[in-house]
């Protein structure tokens, strides 16, 4: 009992000395920041692209790259031009960490019960070995969802991501429907902290703030590519699950080690595949199958260690 | 045909049924006043629910990210395939010069009126964002099931209430004629204004055959459409159960189903309440009642397709959907539905005492609740069952169930469509009383004949 | 029910292993006594610090920083005292068959390589103070330029002698990789002749960024402090052709079929001028009955 209390209180210590750190940097991390929000005396309160709010001085700020609401609307919907980002997650290194979920939640503003990446555990068949994976939206080529969107809400960019303009949805929940990966989350309630991001500008890039009856999903972390970073999930896998890179450059890069190797030679090598490929959704995301794995599985346990 | 009757007696017969099937516009006793009370508390207590929906979001119902299409969605279905029978007796009997049917094609599309209103209503009340409901037409995208649903949906809403109007001009005229006076001031100057002042000369006459015709015509291609359209919202996804090519035969099947019920219940209502067992007669009810057996019997022949080849080869996600419909948790309204919606309604449809008008009424009404379940299990099912796993989500994610506010506005939705097919009910003759009397061998000439004096 | 039994199992369990401390995990003794067979130097310290980083550092953290994952058991500090007091075998055993949430890596690396790791944390251990002097890193440089018909590259490299002279650097590996997005790509190496010269062979089937070209960087080995030399924009193939992306289903209106827009506006238009055309015949039947009054 007492080591468990001593562990959530090293959780909630890094925790704070993480927005310590946030608070301190100023320069490169203020530009990261969404919008100037509002204005209280010379403190400033913003938006990070973790989806922390912060309050800072007035006077650290510079100004920086603060694209307007359609400006980023527009630009969120042209995409990185000449790319083609591809996502590989070798489902032999997963041991259900959820560092993953809980970077993407933090960064998607989502409450617990919404995932944009949830870590399933599967068991294909009867006598078949059980085992841990991950799942975002598999960003399809040929996208069911976007096919039934009747108001062009969510619609696929060139750079091969399947957005959400959540300014336009209607909240059909028709691509709920269609999504065979049960990607979509909706906002059936206000969103989480509503109150507090009320008049932050919204990003396309990364669904936030996340808004009442509409539509959320995965989204590569759009906005963390436009900045040259990797998508929130693949930098925060403890235990190099994900390869993330461009299918156009043919490289794919490690999040955890920072390995980059070739995305074609890694799928061939480890017999990559994608997911329901039998649907013909032509998933941009591909699995490397648990084989050789590092670690057991082991249930439920990421709860207990 | 019918024997030409002289003078005299066209006038005095065209009196009495002018006298009958103006009841319905006279009938203001308690009763009335209590039902439109009723029906008018329904759904300010609906808006009141919608209301609220809309300030707490969707949250309030029991739908969730898995299951989240659920009983609005249902009622749409439902509403869209009750409004098919204005297609089936007011056209294609029409056409096929069925005589029996023509009493009941007002009916008809009293019911097509308000259902397919209402179907446009609860789709509104399903959105996340109502708000937003402009962004169709600003933002449409032709490629979506949806927006061919909301085309053909209003373009359908449109032709049923020109198929509405035109055969009543002549009626309009004929109460505008003789009801001065007998009904209020507001009421006659509708009949005043929609009448178009109609003379009832021959050119006229032969207008309103000539558009009657056409709109008859165009009604089958839409009408087909708006179902199979509706259909489609569930067959152009990935899912067991909806992944299926028959589904849009198959929904226009059902929904004969369920809208011959529909209507068979109005007649009934009408005949007991208006007095109008010699035009609501016993052959109608007989008729009405084979009409029924025989859509049935289309319907149990797609049903049979829709389960046996699936559950013949059992793939897995279909197996899944199957067991659960068959033995799981819905197996009590799956069985229901198919019993009581199908089997019943053929096996004692095709005995003649159970044509009778109240026994059929009384099928008909099981039928028809029996197909609401069907619409239910068509779509909550099927949602509960994704390709991948349901986890890390709250228990309430992995089943549905409906909540009471949810509850609350598809009983609005039912009153509410009852409030139309009354308020039409109330205003106009629900039987076309030109028509009628035509085929009792009245010449239209007498018809008209004191209008040209005035 | 059945989830209380395995959560109370899963605590007992735990407990259990808590109070065994990580002496107590039982090595056979065939594997206590095992030997190292790789040499102690070096090499095989980068080598197994580079298999650390790939595959313990996630749990055991940085050596000496105790910045390990704080899982039970913790895992150790490589330069902890519990992590030291295994000899070579034991530690060779634990990171074959591992136990509980330390993972096993019999399948997932060959014995040689978890040897090497062995090696590396031997690195710190205090026995071994002073036995492994770190050798002086190298200063390199790299200079390169593009061959003819943009198909080779052409490298001189140059070391820095202990008079702070440049030199010619023989024989030396030089890394040529593509600049990713996110990365660099090995794309492969050449080793320099007794002039120090070297030439690297663009490989003919080499993927280029859309508009033909490659950002190469050059850097030496680990016996050098971190050098690089970049050429950016090397055009190596033909920029790619512009394609106009096709017309699909699940696009935007200006990118949907033909045929889709067509039937769609074909049968709107199709339903409401036959309405439009039913509407002027009620207004016709209106304009008759004022016709007869008139």
């Amino acid at each position: 009992m007492d080591k468990k209390n001593t562990r959530r209180a090293f959780l909630r210590l890094a925790g704070f000395t993480a927005a310590g750190t946030g608070i301190a940097a100023s320069g490169g991390f203020l530009s990261a920041c969404n919008r100037v929000e509002e204005v209280t005396g010379d403190k400033i309160k913003l938006l990070t692209s973790s989806g922390e709010l912060v309050e800072v001085d007035r006077a650290q700020l510079t100004p920086a790259d603060m694209p307007s609401l359609s400006e980023n609307q527009k630009r969120g919907r042209a995409g990185l031009p000449g790319r083609r980002w591809v996502m590989v997650i070798d489902l032999a290194r997963c041991r259900n960490a959820r560092k993953c979920m809980e970077a993407c939640q933090a960064h998607h503003q989502l409450k617990p019960e919404q995932h944009h990446m949830n870590v399933l555990q599967m068991k294909d068949a009867a006598h078949t070995a059980p085992y841990y994976m991950p799942k975002p939206c598999m960003h399809c080529d040929n996208p069911p969802c976007t096919k039934v969107c009747p108001v062009n809400a969510t619609f696929k960019r060139d750079d091969g991501i399947v957005l959400i303009d959540n300014e336009r949805c209607i909240g059909c929940r028709f691509c709920i429907a269609a999504c065979p990966y049960s990607a979509r989350v909706f906002n059936w309630t206000e969103p989480r902290d509503s109150e507090k991001y009320m008049g932050v500008t919204y990003n396309i890039e990364a669904n936030v703030p996340q808004k009442k009856g509409t539509i959320s999903k995965c989204l590569f972390s759009a906005d963390r590519l436009r900045d040259g970073k990797l998508p929130s999930c693949v930098s925060a896998c403890p235990n190099s699950v994900y390869w993330f890179g461009d299918q156009n450059e043919d490289a794919v890069t490690n999040g955890t080690t920072g390995e980059t190797v070739s995305f074609s030679g890694l799928i061939r090598d480890n017999a990559g595949y994608t997911l329901l490929e039998e649907l013909g959704t032509k998933p941009r995301v591909y699995y490397l199958p648990p084989k050789g794995r590092a670690f057991p599985y082991q249930g439920e346990v990421h709860r207990q260690v | 045909m019918t024997i030409k009757k002289s003078p005299e007696e066209s006038r005095d017969r065209l009196d009495k049924i002018f006298h009958d099937l103006t009841r319905s516009l006279r009938v203001k006793d308690e009763l009335s006043r209590f039902w439109l009370f009723i029906l008018i508390m329904f759904c300010i207590v609906g808006v009141w629910a919608w209301g609220y929906q809309i300030q707490q979001g969707l949250g309030i119902t029991g739908m969730r990210d898995y299951v989240s299409w659920a009983m609005y969605i249902s009622n749409f279905v439902f509403f869209v395939a009750v409004s098919l029978i204005g297609l089936l007796i007011s056209s294609i009997m029409h056409l096929l010069k069925i005589r029996w049917a023509q009493p009941v094609s007002r009916v008809a599309e009293q019911v097509a009126i308000a259902a397919v209103a209402l179907a446009g209503i609860i789709i509104v009340m399903d959105m996340g964002r109502p708000d937003r409901f402009l962004n169709v037409f600003l933002h449409g995208r032709f490629a979506s099931p949806i927006i061919w649903d909301v085309t053909v949906i209003t373009t359908y809403l449109t032709i049923s209430a020109l198929l509405f109007y035109l055969p009543l001009i002549p009626d309009l005229a004929l109460m505008k004629n003789r009801l001065k006076g007998k009904v209020p001031g507001w009421q006659y100057k509708i009949y005043d204004i929609l009448s178009l002042g109609w003379k009832g000369n021959p050119q006229q006459f032969k207008l309103v055959y000539h558009s009657l015709r056409i709109l008859m015509l165009l009604i089958i291609p839409v009408g087909l459409a708006i179902h199979t359209v509706t259909s489609w919202l569930f067959a152009s996804t990935l899912r067991a159960g909806w992944d299926t090519t028959i589904f849009g035969p198959y929904f226009v099947a059902g929904a004969f189903v369920a809208g011959t019920a529909a209507v068979i219940l109005v007649m009934y209502v009408y005949r007991v309440r208006y007095r109008l067992k010699e035009y609501f007669n016993d052959e109608v009810f007989d008729r009405m009642g084979k009409t029924l057996v025989f859509v049935c019997l289309v319907y149990l022949y797609f049903n049979v397709n829709e389960f046996l080849v699936p559950g013949y080869k059992m793939k897995v996600a279909e197996g899944i959907h199957l067991t659960e419909l068959f033995f799981g948790r819905h197996a009590l309204a799956f069985w229901f539905t198919m019993i009581a919606g199908l089997i019943l309604p053929i096996v004692l449809g095709v005995i003649k005492y159970f044509r009778r008008p109240l026994p059929i009424t009384l099928i008909a009404l099981i039928t028809l609740i029996a197909s609401w379940f069907k619409r239910y299990i068509i779509v909550v099912p099927t949602m509960e069952h994704p390709h991948l796993p349901v986890q890390n989500v709250p228990e309430h994610f992995v089943h549905y169930s409906p909540t009471n506010p949810e509850i609350t506005i598809t009983l609005f939705a039912f009153f509410a469509s009852f409030l139309i097919v009354t308020v039409l009910a109330k205003l106009f003759p629900v039987i076309t009383i030109w028509e009628y009397a035509e085929h009792q061998g009245i010449d239209k000439k007498y018809m008209f004949e004191d209008y040209d004096q005035n | 029910m059945k989830k209380i039994i395995i959560i109370i199992t899963a605590i007992i369990l735990i407990s259990v292993q808590e109070s065994r401390s990580a002496i107590d995990w039982q090595v056979p003794d065939s594997y206590i006594t095992m030997e190292n067979p790789v040499t102690f130097n070096n090499v095989n310290v980068r080598a197994g610090r580079d298999l650390w980083d790939r595959n313990c550092k996630s749990c055991h953290g940085d050596p000496g920083k105790f910045n390990a994952l704080s899982l039970v058991p913790p895992p150790p500090d490589a330069t902890a005292e519990v992590m030291q007091a295994n000899t070579d075998g034991a530690m060779f055993y634990k990171i074959t068959y591992g136990r509980g949430a330390m993972p096993q890596f019999e399948t997932t690396l060959p014995a040689d390589d978890r040897w090497k790791v062995v090696t590396f944390i031997r690195r710190f251990d205090p026995r071994n103070e002073g036995l492994l002097t770190d050798e002086e890193l190298l200063k390199g440089k790299i200079y390169a330029l593009v061959g003819s018909e943009n198909s080779t590259i052409d490298i001189v490299a140059e070391v820095q002698d202990k008079t702070g002279q440049l030199q010619k650097l023989a024989g030396s590996t030089i890394y040529v990789m593509a600049r990713k997005t996110f990365g660099n790509l090995l794309v492969g190496s050449v080793s320099t002749d007794s002039e120090g010269r070297a030439t690297f062979n663009i490989p003919a089937g080499m993927r280029t960024k859309s508009d033909g070209t490659v950002d190469f960087v050059l850097t030496l080995g680990d016996d050098f402090e971190p050098t690089v030399f970049a050429i950016s924009g090397v055009q190596v193939k033909e920029p790619e052709p512009f394609s106009a992306p096709p017309r699909v289903l699940w696009s935007t209106n200006d990118r949907t079929q033909v045929w889709l827009l067509f039937t769609y506006f074909a049968a709107l238009i199709g339903a409401w001028s036959t309405i439009g055309y039913i509407v002027l015949q009620i207004v016709k039947i209106r304009k008759l009955s004022q016709k007869n009054q008139g």
